[in-house]
């Protein structure tokens, strides 16, 4: 009656409207807690477990990628940090070296003679003797006997001279003197080096009236200083002794660990004081 | 070749000295080096081959230096035959020999030092910073002399070495 063609269509629609009506029939009669509940709580944890792994791997990947990312980027980050430290130190150095070498401008402004900046290239070799080596010589017109300054204090002397260099003993060597005056009583003496960076003031008779605290400065005397350049100051003063004299010992203002650059006093000392009048 | 070896040396000692040791602030107290070298080359080398070494590096030192003239060419020289008679008493590969005599000669360096110093009239007597820079001298000899002249010794004879190389190879090639 009909043909076989039209039997598979008719089946094949029944078919589906069969299977519309079984899932809309089974969806409603089977909640998560029975048969459904069961699959699931049994297939739940290697879901999970599975998940969980596929979740860890893409998480190791994709920290693996952001750890290179982030280790070049804090490569190039301690770079800039370091070039920036860098930039940071030498603009720390140029500011000192500016309060410095602003420092040694006064102080050259109150003296008739030509002063010559000079820096330390040398020390001592030993512990024993206390000169520095500076980087002007003959060829500068610096010679020996030339008083050495910076804004603190006094350095000390040029003792030896070749073309470009010259040797300066400083004041806390133990062969050095310097005319000195104790600025509040006027009381004269002499600087002398002692071993530790200090100094000695001697030949300050006991009924002057010297305390600690003092200010020392040159008196000029000596031809070699100008007169009131500061020295340092009195840190102990010992009367009680059978000498006519006090034993005074004096800390220099000048720091001779830190000294970096210096003003050489070109002309040689003759009654400076007398160009100021 | 020798001689451009040891004057090469003491210039280098002599630049580390002034130059370097003063900014490295644990080295403040640490002896002079030169004693060390002269020590060594009292012990390794014969009198008429160093003696001019000595004379050079003593005045280097003195010129370069705040002490008295002539103070480190006497004392190097003092050290030097000192430590030549001493080889003639105890053999110089002694290892007690080579632990002290650094530090035997550092101590007398630092006499004659204080000894020049007070016949100056320039110190008051052993003030206590004195001895504290002799005694951290010498124990910093006590410490580095022997590595010191071992090491002395060695970089000889890598000198030699590489000078035997170089005028063996020179003369084979010119033969």
């Amino acid at each position: 009656m009909f043909s076989k063609k039209t039997v598979v269509i008719i089946g094949v629609f029944f078919l589906i409207i069969a299977n519309i009506l079984i899932l809309s029939v089974i969806s409603q009669r089977f909640p998560t807690s029975g048969p459904g509940g069961f699959t699931i709580s049994v297939l739940a944890p290697f879901q999970e477990a599975i998940a969980g792994t596929s979740r860890f791997l893409k998480d190791i990947w994709r920290h693996y990628f952001n750890l290179v990312l982030v280790s070049e980027e804090n490569d190039q980050l301690k770079n800039q940090l370091a070039r920036a430290q860098e930039m940071k130190n030498q603009w720390v150095e140029a500011r000192m070296a500016n309060d410095r070498l602003r420092g040694l401008m006064d102080i050259g402004r109150g003296f008739a003679q030509e002063l010559v900046y000079a820096e330390v290239i040398g020390r001592d070799p030993t512990a024993w003797f206390k000169t520095v080596i500076i980087n002007k010589g003959a060829k500068d017109n610096v010679a020996a006997g030339m008083p050495v300054l910076v804004p603190e204090g006094i350095v000390g002397q040029v003792v030896d001279v070749s073309g470009h260099y010259a040797k300066v003993l400083l004041i806390v060597d133990q062969n050095s003197a310097v005319d000195a005056l104790v600025q509040r009583t006027r009381a004269r003496g002499l600087i002398k080096g002692e071993f530790a960076d200090q100094c000695r003031l001697e030949f300050v008779l006991r009924k002057e009236d010297v305390q600690v605290e003092d200010a020392i400065v040159t008196s000029g005397l000596d031809k070699v200083f100008p007169k009131g350049l500061p020295i340092g100051t009195i840190t102990d003063v010992v009367a009680e002794t059978p000498d006519m004299f006090h034993t005074i010992t004096v800390a220099p203002h000048v720091d001779f660990e830190k000294l970096e650059e210096l003003l050489v006093l070109r002309t040689p000392m003759d009654r400076p004081w007398e160009d100021d009048e | 070749m020798t001689y451009l070896f040891h004057i090469g040396v003491c210039l280098v000692l002599v630049i580390f000295q002034t130059a370097v040791k003063p900014q490295v602030f644990f080295l403040a107290g640490f002896y002079d080096i030169l004693t060390a070298y002269v020590i060594y080359l009292g012990l390794f080398h014969r009198v008429r081959d160093i003696l001019p070494i000595i004379l050079i590096s003593g005045l280097a030192m003195d010129t370069i230096s705040g002490g008295p003239m002539g103070l480190f060419l006497t004392t190097y020289l003092w050290l030097f035959l000192l430590t030549r008679w001493t080889t003639r008493l105890i053999h110089r590969d002694n290892l007690v020999l080579r632990f002290f005599i650094v530090g035997i000669g550092v101590v007398i360096q630092t006499g004659v030092y204080i000894g020049t110093t007070l016949l100056l009239g320039n110190a008051t007597l052993f003030p206590a910073p004195t001895v504290d820079v002799a005694l951290t001298q010498t124990l910093w000899a006590l410490g580095t002399g022997a590595i010191l002249v071992t090491l002395f010794r060695y970089l000889h004879a890598i000198w030699e070495r590489l000078l035997n190389t170089y005028f063996v190879r020179e003369s084979a090639q010119g033969s």
